[in-house]
């Protein structure tokens, strides 16, 4: 038995034109996709619920401006971004001014063996917005300079202090 | 090459950023340092296990519910706001009678009426929709308070001017964050939820210039 394939594509034109079940349906195959992705920005499992939803109120108010030109999930993926970097903005400039200072080392048992989830959640906000999206999610540092509002060499700086911190925390 | 600088070469190159003859170096390094080429192969490895990670992460709970209850919050607010701007706008056109004078009012725009889910409506639109409401709807207010002879004792006055130039400062600044982040639906909000203060102050000095008249 296969399922029917579901048309995204009518549901985003039946949601445009104020379907909420439409929407619904959207919800239920994205929320996956984008409640991981807040809670590996976030490292918060209230803060990425929150954001979550926040993406989806987002994503309803701005349907009006979806063209298709990207696919929706993509589109979904950007809301999402800037709600996260909209919540953390200041944690994230103020990691942008610490980038230049000595990196702070931090705290953890050494005999302590993390695993990389784990790890990843306990990175100052602003190297672990630039890994994740990197490392996780493949983006380009030119992306994720805009998307965070920061400098190409303040994500390049952010991605060599968390790769550094997070192999002396799960690495032997 | 020095360790020192393959090391701080290590993320372009393990990135595939290195150009000219910087890659073939690095790797001639790795050949021969042993200490080097662990770090390498600590970076990929660290590399490989991220790509591995889940990517989709059920919410433990149905978070829909909520945003469906935002979403039609939203449809509510929005149509309380029409009301609300009708019943200041009718207050103002009182005051105006009062006044004796026949000040013209527009009637307000209806917004989206008895809509339970209205279509998507881009928040920087929504943000212009506000703001020349609650323009108009101040205008009027303070055009149909002038037409009344002021008996507000001074020291009232000077407190809700105060309270107005307040008000007034906390919207320009939320009106200058919306500008940097126009999609922010809770600056939004607070935007909102400023204009009322100011147009209920308004209407309180009006009810009160016109009690004491
Ligand atoms: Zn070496």
């Amino acid at each position: 038995m296969t399922e029917p394939a579901v048309d995204e594509n009518a549901l985003v034109t039946s949601a445009q034109s104020g379907c909420l079940t439409s929407f619904e349906s959207l919800y239920r195959m994205h929320s996956g996709r984008v409640h991981g992705l807040c809670l590996r920005l976030t490292g918060n499992a209230a803060a990425a619920e929150d954001l979550t939803q926040e993406t989806f109120i987002r994503a309803w108010r701005n349907l009006g401006g979806f063209r298709g030109d990207s696919s929706f999930g993509s589109w979904l993926f950007r809301i999402a971004v800037n709600a996260v970097a909209a919540r953390y903005r200041t944690e994230l400039r103020r990691a942008a001014c610490e980038s230049n200072a000595p990196a702070r080392s931090v705290q953890f048992d050494p005999t302590l063996r993390l695993d990389l989830q784990e790890a990843i959640s306990t990175l100052p906000a602003g190297a672990r917005a630039v890994f994740v999206l990197h490392d996780v999610e493949g983006c380009r540092h030119e992306e994720i300079a805009e998307q965070l509002g920061v400098a190409v060499g303040t994500s390049k700086a952010q991605l060599h202090h968390a790769r550094r911190l997070l192999r002396e925390m799960i690495q032997p | 090459m020095k360790c020192q600088t393959v090391q701080h070469l290590l993320d372009d190159y393990v990135d595939g950023l290195l150009i000219g003859e910087e890659p073939a170096l690095v790797a001639r390094h790795l050949a021969s340092c042993p200490d080097c080429a662990r770090q390498a192969n600590g970076l990929r490895e660290l590399l490989q296990s991220a790509k591995a990670l889940p990517r989709h992460i059920e919410p433990h709970r149905d978070l829909w519910p909520g945003i469906r209850g935002q979403i039609e919050k939203g449809s509510k607010r929005r149509i309380s706001r029409a009301g609300r701007f009708t019943v200041l706008a009718l207050a103002a056109a009182v005051l105006a009678i009062l006044a004796g004078s026949l000040l013209m009012l527009d009637h307000p725009r209806p917004l989206n009426p008895g809509l339970a889910a209205e279509a998507p409506v881009r928040l920087e639109q929504e943000v212009l929709v506000v703001e020349a409401e609650y323009q108009r709807a101040r205008r009027e207010l303070v055009a149909a308070m002038d037409q009344l002879p002021r008996r507000l004792a001074p020291e009232t006055r000077t407190v809700i001017d105060q309270n107005l130039a307040v008000i007034d400062g906390a919207i320009q600044e939320i009106r200058a964050s919306l500008e940097k982040d126009p999609e922010n639906v809770f600056l939004f909000d607070m935007l909102v939820a400023e204009q009322d203060r100011s147009l209920q102050l308004l209407g309180l000095e009006g009810a009160i210039t016109s009690n004491t008249w």
